[in-house]
C-alpha cells in the first residue's frame, strides 16, 4: 500500500493526470464511498470510485453498493450495482437497486435463518424501485418503467452471505447484468457466474434493471476458510481480467492485509491506460472462531472481546436471566444488538 | 497469454482519392487534421482508438496503420489520383482488418467492432464487382471482426449508393444539395471525431457499440431516396 493516498497505485501505463470536473445532473453523489466494519463472524470493506472518464467528462459516480448485517443470523447483506452509462440518472438507479435487494434479502432472512431467495422476485423488486421512483417523475404512470428504462437502467448484484462453521461461510449471489463475485483463495481468483465469451470482438449489450431476465441463476459459493468473497462492477472486472495479470497480483496483494475502507478506495483507484470506468468492489472476509475464552467467571476478561460479550449475553438470555442479571454478570450493554460500546461497562 | 491491456476501438478513415477529390482534397486534410486535435483534448477516449487512414483509387494506400493517434505529431495527408474502385478498397478492409484485430489481441487487447468511415463524392467505376468483397467484408458469419460502416456522400455521389454501403440505414448520410462540398467536408470531419470519441466513451461504459451524430447540413440519405 503506498504511503502517499493522494496520489493514485500506477498498474502498467496510467492514465492521463487532470482534475476531476464537478458532475453535471442533479442528485449529488461524492466521488467515492468506503464503508467497512466486522461482526462475529464476518469483516467486511467495500469502496466505489468514480472513473477516470466519468472525472474527466464531469459525470457523476454511477456505481454504488449497499450493506447490512443481520444480527439474528450473523448475516451478511450486500449489493453491488452499475448504472448504465447511456441513462443519465443511472446513479440514482444504482442506489435505489442496491438499498431494495438489501432491503428485500433482510426480510428474507427475518422469516427464515437459512433462506432460499426467489431471486427473480428480489430482483424484480429491485427493478420496481425504479420504475415506482420513475412514476414519480414522468408525465403518466403508464410511462414510468419506459421512463426508468431511459433514465435509471443499471446493473445489480446481491447476495447473502451466512456463517459456517470453523471460519467458513456460505454465499447465495445472483444478478442482472455483468457485475460479477469472485472468490480469492491463496491468491487465486475465482469467478462464480463463469468466464465470458471467447474469441471474436466484443459484443457490448447488457442487461440492466428494471428489465430482469426470464430466469435467474443464483449461485451458491462455499468459502473455504481463509477465503474472501468480492463482488464488484465491471470496471472491476474487465480490469481483473481472469486475475492473472498485474491488476489481479495488485488486489489480491492489497486485500491480503484486510485494507481499511479508505485503504480499500484507493486501492481501487488504481490508473492504468483504458481502464477508466467506475470500480465498486466488496470484501467480505469470513472470520475463524475466537480461541477458547478464559474461565467464564472472569467478566473482566471477557469484556476486553467485544463480540465475545455479546455471544456471552446471548447465552444468558437463553438461559433465562433478566437484564439486571445480566447487569450483575457485567454484560448488560454487551447483551444490546449492535452495542459495541457496551463492552466498556464495569462490573 | 497477453496481459489484459483493456478495450480499443479500431477505426478506419477510408478516403476516395480519385480525380475529382481535387477540389476538396484540402478541406478533407484540414478535417482530418481538426479530427487529431478534437482527439487529443479527449486523452481517456483517445488512449483506446487505433486510427488506421486509407486513400483508394484504382489501388489502396494505407497511410497510416492502427496508430495511437497520441503519439503521432500530424496526420499523414491525403492526394488524388485515378479511378474509383470500391471493389480495391473493400478488399484491402477484407484482408486488413481480421490481420489488425489478430495483432491487437496478440498485444493483450480485446477488440470493439471496427468502425469504418467510408469517404466518398462519386459513382464506383467497378460497379457491380465489389458488392461481393463488400458482402464477404460485412457478413458476419464469414467475418468475425466484420465492421460497422458509416458511409458518408458528397459533391455527386448518390443516395442510393450510399444507403447500400452502409452498414444500417442511419449510417448513411449525403450531403444536403447546394451545400458547400468544403463545409460538407468540414463537417463530416467535426462528426467523425465526435463519434469516435462517442464510441470509445460507450464503449468504456460497454453499454452500446457505436453512436454516430447527424451533422446538421447532412441529412440521413433514407430522406433523400
Amino acid at each position: 500500500m503506498s504511503d502517499r493516498l493522494g496520489a493514485p497505485l500506477v498498474i502498467g501505463t496510467p492514465v492521463a493526470e487532470f482534475e476531476p470536473r464537478p458532475p453535471t445532473v442533479r442528485g449529488y453523489r461524492p466521488d467515492l464511498a468506503a464503508d467497512g466494519w466486522s461482526t462475529a463472524g464476518f469483516a467486511v470493506r467495500a469502496a466505489s470510485v468514480r472513473g477516470y472518464q466519468h472525472r474527466h467528462d464531469g459525470t457523476p459516480r454511477q456505481d454504488d453498493f449497499a450493506l447490512a448485517w443481520h444480527p439474528s443470523t450473523d448475516a451478511l447483506v450486500l449489493a453491488v450495482a452499475d448504472g448504465v452509462s447511456g441513462a443519465d440518472l443511472s446513479h440514482l438507479g444504482a442506489t435505489l437497486a442496491c438499498r431494495t435487494a438489501v432491503e428485500q434479502l433482510l426480510r428474507l432472512l427475518d422469516g427464515s435463518p437459512a433462506p432460499d431467495p426467489d431471486w427473480r422476485e428480489v430482483l424484480r423488486c429491485a427493478g420496481w424501485a425504479l420504475v415506482e421512483y420513475a412514476g414519480q417523475q414522468a408525465d403518466s404512470v403508464n410511462s414510468a418503467a419506459e421512463w426508468a428504462e431511459r433514465r435509471l437502467a443499471s446493473t445489480l448484484v446481491a447476495a447473502v452471505v451466512l456463517p459456517g462453521p470453523d471460519g467458513t461461510a456460505r454465499a447465495l449471489v445472483a444478478r442482472v447484468g455483468d457485475s460479477s463475485a469472485w472468490v480469492l483463495d491463496g491468491g487465486g481468483w475465482a469467478e462464480v457466474f463463469g468466464g465470458g465469451a471467447a474469441g471474436g470482438v466484443v459484443t457490448a449489450a447488457v442487461t440492466a434493471l428494471p428489465r430482469v431476465p426470464a430466469e435467474v441463476a443464483g449461485a451458491v459459493v462455499d468459502l473455504p476458510a481463509g477465503a474472501v468473497l468480492l463482488v464488484g462492477t465491471d470496471g472491476v472486472g474487465t480490469a481483473l481480467g481472469d486475475g492473472t495479470g498485474p491488476v489481479g497480483d495488485a488486489l489480491a496483494a492489497g486485500l491480503a492485509g484486510r485494507p481499511s475502507p479508505v485503504q480499500l478506495a484507493h486501492l481501487l483507484d488504481f490508473s492504468r491506460e483504458t481502464f477508466d470506468d467506475d470500480r465498486t468492489l466488496v470484501a467480505v472476509w469470513p472470520l475463524p472462531p475466537p480461541e477458547p475464552e478464559p474461565a467464564a467467571a472472569v467478566p473482566a476478561a471477557a469484556a476486553a472481546d467485544p463480540t465475545a460479550d455479546r455471544r456471552a449475553a446471548a447465552e444468558l438470555i437463553a438461559a433465562g436471566l433478566s437484564p439486571e442479571e445480566l447487569a450483575i454478570a457485567g454484560l448488560a450493554d454487551a447483551g444490546a444488538d449492535g452495542g459495541g460500546a457496551g463492552a466498556e461497562a464495569e462490573p | 497469454m497477453a496481459e489484459n491491456l483493456g478495450t480499443v476501438l479500431p477505426v478506419y478513415v477510408v478516403a476516395d482519392e480519385s480525380a475529382s477529390m481535387t477540389p476538396v482534397v484540402d478541406e478533407l486534410n484540414a478535417g482530418l487534421t481538426a479530427l487529431h486535435r478534437a482527439l487529443l483534448r479527449q486523452p481517456m477516449a483517445a488512449a483506446k482508438v487505433r486510427f488506421s487512414l486509407l486513400g483508394f483509387s484504382d489501388t489502396v494506400e494505407v497511410r497510416l496503420a492502427l496508430a495511437d493517434l497520441r503519439t503521432e505529431s500530424a496526420l499523414p495527408v491525403l492526394s488524388t489520383r485515378g479511378a474509383t474502385s470500391y471493389g480495391a478498397a473493400f478488399q484491402a478492409l477484407l484482408e486488413g482488418i481480421p490481420e489488425d484485430v489478430g495483432t491487437l489481441k496478440e498485444q493483450g487487447y480485446a477488440v470493439f467492432r471496427p468502425a469504418v468511415f467510408f469517404l466518398t463524392d462519386g459513382q464506383p467505376t467497378d460497379e457491380p464487382d465489389w458488392r461481393e468483397t463488400y458482402r464477404q467484408l460485412v457478413n458476419p458469419e464469414t467475418n468475425r471482426a466484420a465492421p460497422n460502416i458509416i458511409a458518408c456522400g458528397v459533391g455527386e455521389a448518390k443516395a442510393r449508393t450510399v444507403l447500400d454501403i452502409a452498414t444500417r440505414p442511419e449510417f448513411a448520410f449525403v450531403a444536403t444539395p447546394g451545400t458547400e462540398l468544403g463545409l460538407a467536408i468540414a463537417e463530416f470531419g467535426v462528426a467523425l471525431t465526435r463519434s469516435i470519441v462517442a464510441s470509445a466513451v460507450s464503449a468504456v461504459a460497454g453499454k452500446t457499440e457505436l453512436v454516430v451524430e447527424r451533422p446538421e447540413s447532412f441529412v440521413m440519405a433514407v430522406d433523400v431516396v
